[in-house]
């Protein structure tokens, strides 16, 4: 495998769940998403809940069998393989949860923990090679010996969210995708947490799909970033940039919601409120997604779907509107 | 935005002095209030900053003897109501319960715990408002649906006939925000009102709040972790750690001069929408204390980075006035007294 080549690539993922058995309506919860991630890049996916941005995440390890699409990781697509073809290359992918107490055997000590994923991933480790490399890999995520001896109960949310790290490295993995990590945590516990995913990335050059609604966050860890909204990609682009020229009414919208940490530039900044609610993904209105809440609403945004087009400098747009310029 | 009052001729509202709460625990006594003490002048927008296990909670409850007893015991301090200490009367008494709900709202978190599902929006409002109003049936739903509109749930047809359930996680808080205005609340805490809800449904949210604490010129606290939220909307801040306030001011002092290692820690940690990406964040190290042990000295001083000899011998800091407002910090005084 190349370096020119996509660690991950995604084309035209599409997850519909059926509202019920009988039913012809569907939750369209991922529809029509593309991208790609280079290998030692951070994709950040953001939007508020119910965009898809965890299904699309979830699509991609396979959790749910997505509705139609392509998957390509390492060069081969994964979502037409066999179980028993997939399994090696699951096993090249972690997932990092929001709440790693949900993941954790109360009953398991943080070693063990570790130490479960790390044998079963591996056939001929003796038990002491096994032992030393838990080990060391509860000092990488900042867990001391004495830590790993503590069951899930007797951590604080920061030592558990290490430990759920140390789990998801413990199989080696190219790419994690991290589902909300940080955001069930103070801040500045968060920050100790970010500092660790990025150092981690220059270590193992891991790649990261960076599932968060935090924008602060994602702009901090991803080096592009794609909006999501109603399971479509709004607008993509390199992160800095992305937050210093977007284009998308939606993503202007929800950087100007953020509120700011620094006084005098929250006190002069305009803020767009939006209106109303975001529509069920079930009846999802026709068109752009977003033309019921967007001020420059046009009659062609009403009827036709806009697609996620290359404005330059791998800036991508799904809007009529910016489009038209 | 934070209109600039002249200061001389504010109106104290709401009073808190050297409060402290424990909570009898089976694996000891947990002191998470240790004497906070702050004020709320009429018409102000009050922040109480901290992270999770601060305190900053426990002490919104006490005001309105919300505490769980046991194994919650509010073991002193005041809290002075317009001059009225609230804590010398019974929580369950009449005139407590007047206060509670009447004259003081709080809006909480997940509004969905705070509504009863069996109930209609309606049914729940007008229950509420004939028990502090004298008004008929019909008057009460034309209160509630009034105050609904002013909480921005409006129709058509208003809310008054759905469920909890029916509504979004934004709509329900905003019918919270529309319980207070249907009490004519002088005063309304909100802890933590927008965490759960996504930042569009914030903004709405938030607007909505302020929208009301203006019109019905109530007072507001805002109790959250959300620095960002702070500098938007609130006059004054208390930064809390370990259940004190570690340092207090007006949100510009605070924000643009902060002067406690933890407010400046906190600030550092936020990410920035135009910081240097390949910077590394600055957390505090460590973890905050386990309140089981009462913090005899600075609860700080473990993860301090400007941590001296006298943080872990003299004995907690007091608050004193440094340059604009207030530190509770030994190092910090002392600079300054030098």
């Amino acid at each position: 495998m190349t370096d020119q080549m996509p660690l991950l690539e995604v084309k035209n993922l599409k997850m519909f769940f059926p509202v019920n058995k009988h039913s012809r309506n569907f939750v369209k919860a991922v529809d029509n998403v593309s991208f790609s991630i280079m290998k030692g890049k951070t994709l950040g996916l953001v939007g508020e809940s119910g965009c898809g941005k965890t299904t699309t995440g979830k699509c991609i390890l396979r959790i749910h069998k997505a509705t139609d699409g392509s998957v390509v990781f390492r060069g081969k697509e994964i979502l037409t393989m066999s179980d028993r073809e997939f399994a090696p290359l699951r096993r090249r992918m972690g997932m990092i949860f929001q709440d790693p107490y949900g993941s954790l055997d109360p009953r398991q000590t943080a070693f063990s923990a570790v130490r479960e994923v790390y044998v079963e991933d591996r056939e001929n480790v003796s038990q002491k090679e096994a032992d030393a490399r838990v080990g060391e890999l509860l000092v990488k995520v900042g867990l001391s010996e004495e830590l790993g001896k503590r069951y899930p109960h007797e951590m604080s949310g920061g030592q558990r969210q290490r430990l759920g790290i140390a789990r998801a490295l413990a199989t080696d993995p190219e790419l994690i995708i991290c589902d909300e990590p940080v955001s069930a945590l103070d801040v500045s516990i968060q920050a100790q947490i970010i500092n660790l995913f990025m150092k981690l990335q220059k270590e193992e050059n891991l790649t990261y799909v960076f599932v968060a609604h935090d924008l602060a966050v994602v702009r901090h860890i991803a080096d592009v970033v794609a909006v999501m909204y109603l399971g479509q990609i709004m607008e993509m682009m390199e992160s800095v940039e992305l937050y210093r020229h977007p284009m998308h009414p939606y993503t202007i919208a929800l950087l100007s919601a953020i509120p700011i940490v620094d006084y005098y530039e929250e006190q002069k900044r305009e803020r767009i409120v939006l209106e109303g609610e975001v529509p069920s993904p079930i009846h999802k209105p026709s068109g752009c997604p977003f033309h019921p809440r967007c001020s420059r609403a046009t009659e062609q945004c009403r009827q036709l779907v806009p697609e996620l087009r290359d404005v330059g400098k791998g800036h991508f747009v799904a809007c009529h509107e910016v489009l038209r310029y | 935005m934070p209109v600039e009052r002249t200061s001389g001729e504010k109106e104290r509202l709401l009073e808190v002095k050297d409060l402290h709460v424990s909570f009898f625990t089976p694996a000891g006594e947990v002191h998470a209030v240790n004497g906070v003490s702050y004020h709320v002048d009429k018409e102000e927008v009050v922040a109480i900053v901290g992270e999770s296990g601060c305190g900053k909670s426990v002490t919104q409850m006490s005001v309105i003897q919300l505490i769980q007893t046991p194994p919650g015991k509010i073991m002193s301090g005041e809290v002075l109501f317009e001059g009225k200490d609230l804590l010398k009367l019974d929580r369950n008494s009449k005139e407590m319960r007047g206060y509670r709900g009447s004259e003081i709202s709080m809006i909480f978190q997940e509004p969905m715990t705070s509504l009863n599902p069996i109930f209609t929006i309606g049914k729940q409002m007008t229950d509420i408002i004939r028990t502090h109003q004298n008004v008929s049936k019909k008057e009460a739903v034309e209160i509630a649906v009034k105050a609904l509109a002013a909480g921005g749930v409006s129709g058509p047809p208003a809310p008054v006939k759905n469920y909890p359930f029916e509504l979004s996680g934004g709509m329900r808080q905003r019918v919270l925000i529309a319980f207070s205005v249907a009490c004519h609340a002088r005063l309304i805490i909100a802890d933590e009102p927008t965490t759960a809800l996504d930042v569009t449904t914030q903004a709405q949210v938030m607007e909505v709040l302020l929208g009301i604490v203006r019109t019905y010129k109530s007072s507001l606290v805002v109790v959250t972790h959300n620095l960002g939220l702070v500098s938007r909307y609130a006059d004054r801040i208390y930064v809390m750690y370990a259940g004190r306030v570690i340092e207090s001011g007006t949100t510009e002092e605070l924000l643009v001069h902060p002067q406690h290692p933890y407010t400046k820690g906190l600030l550092n940690s936020v990410p920035k929408l135009d910081d240097d990406k390949n910077s590394e964040l600055e957390p505090i190290d460590g973890t905050p204390p386990n309140l089981l042990e009462y913090p005899e000295h600075c609860a700080f001083a473990p993860r301090c980075p400007m941590v001296c000899e006298q943080c872990r011998t003299q004995g907690q800091p007091e608050l004193r006035h440094v340059a604009g407002h207030y530190v509770a910090c030994h190092v910090i005084g002392e600079e300054v007294q030098k």
